[in-house]
């Protein structure tokens, strides 16, 4: 039974999931119920250092750029509407390749044109995020955020970083005044 | 005083303890009409005495009532306390008659005031430039969480004004007729009017009536079936029971009669009698009285007084006289071409060991793949034991007959699935009702793709 995650709360991955070796990062929410411009939340990873920085833009995962250089980090490509069955979007993550000098990976959601369409978390319903293990697709951990987002058009779902030579899981939930470009120059992107 | 902007939330709890307070609201620049809708858990209008305006200015409980607030145009006075646990959320809302777009208004505000004075306690302010072409608002709603009642900015609708906003609260899709009524032409509902008290609602009344320990097992099969957009889905429910000496031990722990229970609160969900019927089969197959509302308190213990254990297991048999009994026209047995019914039928099946008329059992399966009846299967014991793919596939599994029957060939279309528990409780209701839907809204599809619905 995957375990559920309030806001601050972390599981330890290779407790849960001794076997795990690829991570599958799971995003979702519900497609919009009324009219207007539908939510197209994306998904984003960084790969960043013991000082919360990444090495330099490659290491930020996203749309435009669903690789990392290592190969460790995959984003699985961007959907624009919520709308499908299980998650709207996923990042997998290759633990045994993440470089020694990343201490954590940073999952980031924005809402795409927040600003222009008017909108915002707290208008989202059912977000979340959830890790899985790719082999199998067991869910291990699962948190929802729809009570925890408010006004954000930015937010960091959360973020799996070393503990003692093992990986954890923590859910954030914070949010981040004015979308994805603020968000990546706070991780030391260029943008 | 607390400052909402669209999509923030707020702890009811901090500003009003006692869950009495007053809504007031102004929407100017264009002529709206304001109302207060009690919804369930899965979204729906509890049932029409829960759509609150002028013309209907208070629930039966009294949670909510129009009223009048100094310098706004519409007002609700509200004590939370006093709404039922079924509804789990209340949504106000604004509309506009003649057609008139929410751009323009030209201001707005939706503000939370105390019950006996004016003092103000939050406000929702907004204008014209927040909205396009929605002729229907909903401006705010209430809703319970983990225990408490919290507060929610919305300000999103529809275009298509209140009558978009009522089919959103599933008002007139559950009244629609069923699917051979509409064939043969007869008028939908009128749009125009409030919803109807839907056959479900009245239902959902029952229970918690009738049999209150089912209202939280109604409400989780709800959220399973809302998932898998099954919401406002009707099908007759069967529920087929092994009674063979070796279930001896689940009948007497009361398991048996609590998985009862839980299928009942799945009909309750899919049927408008909420009632199940039941099959019990060993050497031989039972019919007992249908398990209903009325009589589902201990209706396991006297149907089992009435029809001891026996000492056989015959799924075959059992089949036969399910199909007989919803299909009467060839009688239990050979179907050559396609057949239809306006509902389907969902059918539990559970045993605890293997069957001793496999032939008959894989026959009664093909042909019942030619009629609307789907067949969940559910083995009791330990499964699959072994991880390695290899080994259980031959014999590894207390159940390798009916994983077979899962992959029988030979049928129109695949009309049986099958999961295997140590024990009828293993899994939590959530967990429960999502398996039971894990096969059946893809049958669902191909059997009426295929002309059986």
């Amino acid at each position: 039974m995957a375990i559920s995650l309030q806001k601050g709360g972390n599981v330890n991955l290779s407790k849960e999931a001794p076997s795990l070796k690829k991570l599958v990062i799971g995003l979702g929410w519900d497609p919009r119920a009324t009219d207007g411009a539908a939510f197209d939340l994306d998904g984003s990873a960084f790969l960043l250092k013991t000082d919360g920085k990444v090495r330099s833009d490659a290491d930020f995962i996203f749309y435009n750029n669903l690789k990392s250089t290592d190969g460790s980090v995959t984003h699985m490509g961007d959907n624009t509407s919520g709308s499908g069955a299980g998650d709207d979007e996923k990042i997998t993550i290759d633990l045994a390749m993440v470089p020694a000098d990343i201490e954590k990976i940073t999952i980031g959601v924005t809402i795409h044109e927040a600003e222009a369409r008017k909108q915002n978390f707290g208008m989202v319903s059912k977000a979340y995020i959830r890790c899985l293990d790719a082999n199998g697709d067991k869910e291990i951990a699962r948190y929802d955020l729809s009570e925890d987002s408010s006004t954000e058009t930015a937010m960091i779902f959360g973020e799996i970083y070393r503990h003692n030579g093992e990986w954890k899981f923590k859910a954030i939930g914070q949010g981040f005044a004015g979308g994805l470009a603020p968000l990546a120059r706070s991780f030391g992107i260029s943008a | 005083m607390t400052e909402l902007a669209k999509g923030q939330r707020l702890k009811l709890r901090d500003i009003v303890p006692a869950g009495a307070f007053r809504v007031g609201l102004a929407a100017l620049g264009l002529p709206v009409d304001f109302a207060c809708f009690g919804l369930d858990a899965t979204g729906k209008l509890l049932s029409e005495d829960y759509m609150t305006f002028f013309n209907q200015p208070r629930t039966p409980c009294g949670g909510v009532e129009v009223c009048a607030v100094a310098n706004d145009t519409g007002g609700f006075a509200f004590q939370l306390d006093k709404l039922p646990i079924l509804i789990d959320r209340v949504v106000i809302a604004v509309s506009t008659s003649g057609g008139a777009a929410m751009s323009r208004i030209s201001t707005g505000h939706l503000r939370i005031l105390e019950s006996h004075s004016e003092r103000e306690l939050a406000r929702f302010a907004f204008t014209g430039s927040d909205f396009s072409a929605e002729q229907a608002l909903m401006l705010g709603e209430f809703y319970r969480k983990d225990g408490d009642w919290r507060f929610m900015a919305v300000g999103q609708g529809f275009d298509g004004g209140l009558d978009a906003l009522v089919r959103h609260f599933g008002g007139t899709v559950e009244e629609a007729p069923a699917p051979q009524a509409v064939a043969a032409g007869a008028a939908p509902a009128a749009p125009e009017k409030p919803p109807e008290p839907s056959a479900k609602v009245s239902l959902e009344k029952r229970v918690a009536h009738e049999a209150p320990q089912l209202v939280s097992l109604v409400k989780q099969a709800g959220v399973s079936l809302e998932k898998v957009g099954l919401s406002s889905h009707r099908a007759r429910v069967c529920l087929c029971l092994d009674i063979s000496g070796s279930m001896g031990a689940l009948y007497r722990k009361g398991l048996v009669q609590a998985f009862a229970e839980r299928i009942l609160a799945l009909a309750c969900q899919f049927d408008d009698d909420g009632e199940i019927d039941v099959f019990l089969f060993g050497k031989r197959v039972h019919q007992p009285l249908a398990m209903g509302l009325s009589n589902c308190d201990g209706y396991i213990g006297q149907v089992l007084q009435q029809h001891p254990l026996e000492a056989d297991t015959r799924y075959g048999c059992a089949m036969e006289a399910i199909r007989k009994f919803y299909f009467p026209d060839v009688g239990g047995g050979a179907r050559s071409s396609p057949h239809k019914a306006a509902l389907p039928v969902y059918v539990m099946f559970v045993t605890d060991g293997s069957t001793t008329d496999k032939a008959v059992t894989g026959q009664q399966l093909r042909w019942s793949s030619l009629e609307p009846i789907f067949w969940q299967f559910m083995g009791i014991g330990q499964g699959r034991k072994s991880k390695n793919k290899l080994l259980a596939a031959f014999f590894d599994s207390d159940f390798p007959f009916l994983e077979s029957l899962d992959k029988l060939p030979g049928r129109l279309i695949d009309n049986a699935s099958y999961f295997s528990v140590s024990a009828p409780d293993e899994h939590s209701d959530a967990a429960l009702y999502d398996l039971l839907m894990a096969e059946y809204p893809g049958w669902l599809k191909l059997a009426a793709g295929h002309g059986l619905l």
